[in-house]
């Protein structure tokens, strides 16, 4: 059973065998589905905004996917999943970047899609619960999820994610984190990298979401996400 | 205007010549000439020096101990004129005959200086001076360096040498013996008119050595944007060349593509179906079973044919240059468990899956890593003995930084799987792909696009096992 699931979803794909295939599949699991060959029939049906989960094609003749997803995303924040054939690299960088939520590929098992559906309805249901971005508290050292869960740091965690936070649109370069958290490095420059990854997976299991912390091959490290910081012990 | 007066007229105008000149040549400098710039100035410089102390050039400034060395100096000067003319690129042309004159000249020169002979001077002076024209003459004629150059500077600088040696040989019959004067320079008519026709024939040399260089340089300039051009246009045409390769692979990854997605499409459907009639086949009787294992092994092909499909679009879009997959984080256990339900079902029970505790994210692209993991988990299974179980499970590696698959099974041979040794698909009409192991060459390959790496170990004596890497 998925918890928060889908009450309404629709599917868009001009394979009408795969959507009466995945339509009966769902049904059999108690999630009601409504499909469409193209993006036009979705649109002239004036239920663009009324379904709680999509699964979208990209490859559709008309209005493409990702002009699709980009018309649903401005209307709703309801779960987007891609299921396409396309497996470049184009396909994939767009769908995400117009803001679909998950992208796999086809041939998919329905299994699959519904683990995908799952998946997505975890994440949409900590982002929809989130009423604040990331918040980093320099006074009781914690560094609080969108959720509300909060980690505790300690004092190296705590400069690291200060100094990031400094300057979140742009990438910060190890030598200069590790001398902003006073990390002393070693011969391989792992120290810093060891802190970082230790941080990572702190985050990750104490608030059940990717950690905000990117890795910029080359460069060095960068914050992802708006961090609202509190408290700055400098007096900020 | 008297004597006196014209001939130190004649050595301030030939001295200013001579400044107005070397200014031209020394903004005319480049490195490839910068040598016979410096021995043209130089011998200018020791001309005018002997001019300027010749006695009654310029008054008050004649001196009875510098006045012997005028004539000396100005044959010095000639010397390394020779020098200028007849220095190439690595230094002076090798000339027996013009350098068999300049050694004459250069044994001869000091003879100027000898008091003795201070009644042949003017002789000495004008036979030297005119065997040094003649040796620059074969100097300059036989210099490539200067040849190549326009012709028009090095015809006057050659008609300026022919009118020296004219004079110099017409100035020997007036010299003494033949003649009343002793030496080449002085205030007798003969004197004046000799110097005037040296200034004036210096005059034309200059102009001609300075329009040599002028012409040379204009000359390297034109070649240098020539080979500019050249070099421009090759760019060009490479860069033309490159992007058509380049459009090349794309559209052969593009029909790839669109071929794969048109087999795909059907293939897909057809698994959806069989999958279907395996459902349905669950509520038939028992007579019917037998078709279980026909429907399992349909599925099995189908999975085969989308795996190397995968394999095959994968590999291109990874090959193909500009193609930059954006990464994500994604959790690590829901990408191998994509990759299980990318099994057939009845392989699926033969797979257990082991969730970390936490949950563990990866900067990653979740396609890529789902196609690479299948690949594994199909090997195992291929690998692996009957009705044993594969384990599969995602660790955290603290020393490599990141988060590692691994994919444990019981082996039926004794001998490891190799990865392969190609590190580039490169086959052709002719020779059989290496098909061999590709499953292990994409995960290997996909790895490394995320920074990491695969390995395959003999665990212990029964038990192999994959491992995936991927740097966090």
């Amino acid at each position: 059973m998925i918890p928060n699931a889908p009450k309404n979803i629709c599917i868009v794909d001009d394979d009408d065998d795969f959507v009466e295939f995945l339509g009966q599949y769902l049904n059999v699991r108690d999630l009601p589905s409504a499909g469409f060959a193209t993006a036009e029939a979705l649109l002239k049906s004036k239920r663009l905004s009324s379904f709680d989960f999509y699964i979208l094609d990209l490859g559709l003749p008309g209005i493409d996917g990702v002009d699709l997803i980009t018309l649903i995303r401005g209307q709703t924040s309801a779960g987007i999943l891609v299921i396409s054939g396309r497996m470049g690299a184009d396909a994939f960088n767009s769908a995400l970047t117009a803001g679909a939520d998950m992208f796999i590929n086809k041939p998919v098992r329905f299994d699959q899609v519904f683990n995908a559906i799952a998946s997505v309805c975890r994440r949409t249901a900590l982002k929809s619960t989130a009423s604040t971005p990331w918040r980093l508290d320099s006074r009781r050292s914690q560094f609080v999820s969108p959720a509300g869960s909060a980690i505790e740091l300690t004092p190296v965690e705590l400069k690291i994610l200060s100094s990031l936070c400094a300057d979140f649109n742009n990438p910060m370069s190890r030598q200069d984190l590790a001398d902003a958290a006073g990390i002393v490095q070693n011969i391989d420059d792992r120290n810093l990298d060891s802190a970082i990854f230790r941080l990572r997976r702190k985050i990750e299991n104490g608030t059940d979401q990717p950690s905000p912390l990117k890795t910029v091959h080359g460069l060095g490290y960068q914050i992802s996400e708006p961090v609202e910081v509190i408290g700055n012990r400098d007096g900020g | 205007m008297d004597q006196a007066q014209f001939l130190s007229s004649l050595t301030y105008a030939y001295v200013g010549q001579l400044v107005a000149f070397t200014i031209c040549q020394l903004l005319l400098i480049r490195r490839d000439n910068r040598t016979q710039v410096a021995l043209w100035i130089g011998s200018s410089t020791l001309i005018g020096l002997s001019f300027v102390i010749a006695p009654d050039h310029v008054p008050g400034l004649a001196s009875r101990f510098l006045a012997p060395y005028s004539a000396f100096l100005a044959l010095l000067g000639g010397a390394i004129r020779y020098a200028a003319f007849g220095f190439q690129t690595k230094g002076i042309i090798r000339d027996r005959l013009s350098n068999g004159l300049i050694l004459l000249v250069i044994a001869a020169a000091p003879l100027t200086l000898f008091d003795t002979l201070s009644d042949y001077r003017g002789l000495i002076v004008a036979l030297i001076g005119l065997i040094l024209t003649l040796a620059s003459i074969l100097a300059l004629r036989r210099n490539r360096y200067w040849v190549g150059s326009n012709q028009i500077p090095l015809n006057a600088l050659l008609l300026g040498l022919a009118l020296g040696a004219i004079l110099l040989a017409a100035r020997i019959f007036t010299l003494h013996p033949f003649g009343a004067d002793t030496t080449f320079v002085g205030s007798s008519t003969m004197q004046l008119l000799s110097e005037t026709s040296v200034v004036g024939i210096s005059f034309v040399l200059q102009l001609g050595f300075t329009g040599m260089l002028f012409t040379r340089q204009a000359k390297v300039l034109a070649f240098l944007d020539r080979r500019n051009l050249r070099a421009w246009g090759l760019t060009a045409e490479t860069t033309r060349q490159s992007q058509k390769l380049m459009d090349l692979s794309e559209q052969r990854l593009d029909f790839i593509q669109l071929l794969t997605h048109e087999v795909r499409t059907p293939i897909n459907n057809a698994q959806a179906s069989l999958q279907s009639i395996s459902s349905a086949l669950e509520y038939l009787s028992a007579p019917f079973k037998g078709a279980e294992h026909a429907l399992d092994r349909a599925t099995v092909a189908l999975d085969g044919i989308t795996l190397a499909l995968s394999n095959v679009i994968l590999l291109g879009s990874l090959n193909v240059g500009g193609q930059k997959w954006d990464r994500h984080p994604a959790d690590a256990f829901e990408i191998l468990a994509m990759a299980w339900l990318d099994c057939s079902p009845s392989r699926q029970e033969r797979i257990v899956l082991t969730q970390p505790e936490d949950s563990f994210f990866v900067d990653c692209v979740p396609i890529l890593l789902r196609v690479a993991l299948h690949n594994l988990l199909e090997h195992a299974l291929s690998l692996a003995k009957n009705d044993s179980y594969i384990r599969a499970s995602i660790d955290a590696d603290d020393v490599k930084l990141g988060a590692t698959f691994s994919i444990i099974f019981e082996s039926g041979s004794r001998e490891l799987p190799t990865l392969p040794a190609y590190t580039e698909l490169n086959f052709t009409d002719t020779s059989a792909p290496p098909t061999t192991n590709l499953g292990l060459f994409v995960a290997e390959r996909v790895a490394a696009y995320h920074y990491g790496d695969m390995s395959i170990e003999q665990k212990d004596d029964n038990n192999l096992k994959f491992s995936l890497f991927v740097s966090s």
